[in-house]
């Protein structure tokens, strides 16, 4: 079934977090093998929402903007502190 | 180097607009305990930080604010979208209106206008991660005070979300601060600071 945007915004973000609170974590517990793992699911998680999201809708990091294309679409997007699908 | 991520790092969607929450709100971002200074504060720290994990930490934490920031700022400025007239007059919300119109500008709830001075960067790093430690449970306090007297639940998610960071970067300096304490003489902690005096450094 095909993900709506409101859905994998909202991947992006549970991923996003968990890669950002493991990363803190991770900075003052550098062998924790546990984390270290958890952290390389997190981080592909994340990966994987982007390029989802990036390929039916519009870029939200400048290395996602897609090459070749016929106009500049970075500021497609709607800007986040508006509110919406964010 | 930094690279923009057009998302919020927690949604930040407000069907209500009230100016009287934006005036206290916004001392998150421009007050003495607000994201601004968080993020200057880390971010001015970690040059002269002997220690590369500590630096790193600092950086991390520190970028995590300038995202805090953005959230405050979208809040403040969903709380002052389409405005009417008998709002814009609010109490307390009248005096910024004159200023800024309904632009985000950095501000304590008081009015005072933010400065460097709400932060230190005092290149000692007990000094400075003590500091950070105190910072975070400031901005804990603020928090727990806004939660205390703002009722929209639009507005009290992502303060939430906002006072529960704080209470994990309090933890995470607290083990920065052991582990820089580590490195140290444990009979005195005080005896050099590694920050400049670095013949004393291993």
């Amino acid at each position: 079934m095909d993900k709506s945007k409101e859905e994998l915004l909202k991947e992006i973000t549970q991923a996003s977090f968990a890669v950002n609170d493991l990363t803190l974590y991770l900075d003052t517990h550098p062998n924790d093998m546990e984390a270290l793992k958890m952290f390389d699911q997190c981080k592909q998680q994340r990966k994987d929402a982007m390029k989802q999201f990036t390929e039916k809708y519009e870029p939200l990091c400048i290395d996602d903007v897609e090459a070749g294309a016929s106009s500049w679409a970075w500021n497609n997007a709607p800007v986040p502190w508006e509110g919406g699908v964010c | 180097m930094w690279n923009y991520e057009k998302r919020l790092q927690f949604p930040v969607n407000i069907k209500t607009p009230c100016p009287k929450t934006a005036t206290l709100i916004i001392t998150q971002f421009g007050g003495p305990d607000g994201e601004l200074a968080a993020s200057m504060r880390y971010l001015s720290q970690r040059y002269s930080m002997p220690y590369k994990e500590v630096g790193g930490l600092l950086t991390d934490i520190g970028t995590e604010e300038l995202a805090h920031m953005e959230m405050i700022c979208a809040i403040v400025h969903q709380l002052t979208r389409n405005l009417t007239e008998e709002q814009l007059k609010t109490d307390g919300f009248d005096t910024y209106y004159v200023d800024h119109t309904t632009a985000c500008w950095p501000t304590a709830a008081a009015g005072i206008p933010f400065n460097a001075c709400e932060f230190q960067s005092k290149g000692d790093c007990i000094t400075d991660l003590t500091e950070d430690l105190a910072a975070e449970q400031k901005a804990r306090t603020t928090y727990d005070n806004i939660l205390r007297v703002v009722k929209d639940p639009d507005v009290l998610a992502p303060i939430r979300f906002l006072r529960a960071r704080e209470v994990v970067h309090f933890q995470r300096f607290g083990e920065a601060l052991r582990s820089v304490q580590e490195k140290l003489d444990f009979k005195n902690f005080y005896a050099f600071n590694p920050e400049i005096d670095k013949k004393f450094m291993a």
